[in-house]
């Protein structure tokens, strides 16, 4: 297999996952980004764990999570 | 020839586009994603990372596409899942028991985008009765919770036969019952494989698949040499650091350090 065809195999996924490939250098992931470390930034001056903050969770972990909460 | 179709069904997408909008629609909610399927399914991973503030891979996979969706990722492998301590504790008989079969355990459902791996299973099934692929497992989740643990410590040991290099919840859920494990040769230095004693785990290579009965006889006698203390160890090694309980617990402490060291 020359690398050409190796290439073509690997990067032959589907089209959608081409499309976040190719947006992986697109300005707008960057700002994705940026806003979610602003968010985080805003979240840690409420000190969620230390103002006990509600842990959410699927139901099906209920009966092992409660028991050590 | 793709190596994977498409994973994302019109279901899928809908419900990732509702998760994604559920997660902007929560700006004072702090959204910690553990994603248990990130070595194949890349398209609900990407949105999943992209929908965790910050997001936890269980397998050391796609690392390159899903680290460009995240400001935060760390690593955290799966658990036993199905229990709480307390339920093991008042159904430890089960665990106990001495009329385990001597025999390998491996129900796994057919999944049409891991051929291999139905390969393997179907090869081993042709000598090993126990270790079958069904079309479904609704049975299976349809039990109470004592007869999931019934059928899971019916057996001394269990076959597992990974969809491609993911260390799976079975894993644990072998040793927090208390079996011994026949896990692939490739798992030998996995970081979460090397933390279980070599006591209670077997490596099997391609020639075991094909004659699986020498690698059984000596799993079926690790079980039988260690006897309910190996049973015990095992059990408790899984409880105290691979259980769901130790890994929410990591979770949240990785989560609390983040936002005290990095937006200090």
């Amino acid at each position: 297999m020359n690398q050409h065809e190796l290439f073509n195999i690997v990067f032959d996924i589907d089209e959608n996952l081409k499309r976040t490939i190719g947006r992986l250098q697109d300005t707008s992931l960057f700002n994705y980004r940026l806003f979610k470390l602003n968010k985080l930034n805003k979240i840690a001056k409420q000190k969620p764990f230390e103002n006990n903050w509600r842990l959410v969770t699927v139901e099906s972990w209920k009966v092992v999570l409660d028991e050590v909460s | 020839m793709p190596p994977y179709p498409p994973q994302a069904g019109a279901n899928n997408l809908q419900a990732l586009k509702q998760f994604s909008a559920f997660y902007h629609y929560c700006p004072n909610t702090l959204f910690l994603g553990w994603d248990w399927d990130n070595h194949f399914n890349l398209h609900i991973s990407s949105i999943f990372s992209a929908a965790s503030d910050i997001y936890y891979p269980t397998h050391l996979a796609n690392d390159y596409e899903l680290s460009n969706f995240c400001n935060h990722k760390y690593h955290l492998p799966s658990s036993a899942y199905q229990w709480g301590r307390w339920f093991l504790s008042e159904n430890i008989d089960l665990i106990l028991r001495r009329d385990r079969k001597n025999d390998a355990f491996g129900r796994f459902k057919k999944y049409g985008l891991f051929g291999f791996r139905n390969a393997v299973v179907t090869t081993l099934s042709s000598k090993l009765s126990e270790v079958t692929l069904v079309d479904e497992l609704s049975s299976y989740h349809a039990l109470t919770l004592r007869e999931k643990l019934e059928e899971w410590t019916r057996y001394k040991c269990h076959w597992i036969v990974p969809t491609l290099n993911d260390v799976s919840t079975r894993i644990f859920d072998v040793l927090i019952t208390g079996g011994i494990l026949i896990v692939p040769e490739k798992f030998r230095f996995d970081p979460a494989v090397r933390t279980i004693n070599e006591l209670d785990c077997l490596f099997y290579n391609d020639g075991d698949i094909l004659n699986p009965e020498n690698i059984i006889a000596r799993a079926i006698k690790i079980f039988d040499d260690g006897g309910i203390d190996g049973v015990l160890r095992r059990h408790r090694f899984a409880l105290d650091f691979h259980n769901l309980d130790s890994r929410v617990k990591e979770i949240i402490d990785i989560a609390r350090g983040v936002l005290d060291k990095s937006f200090s």
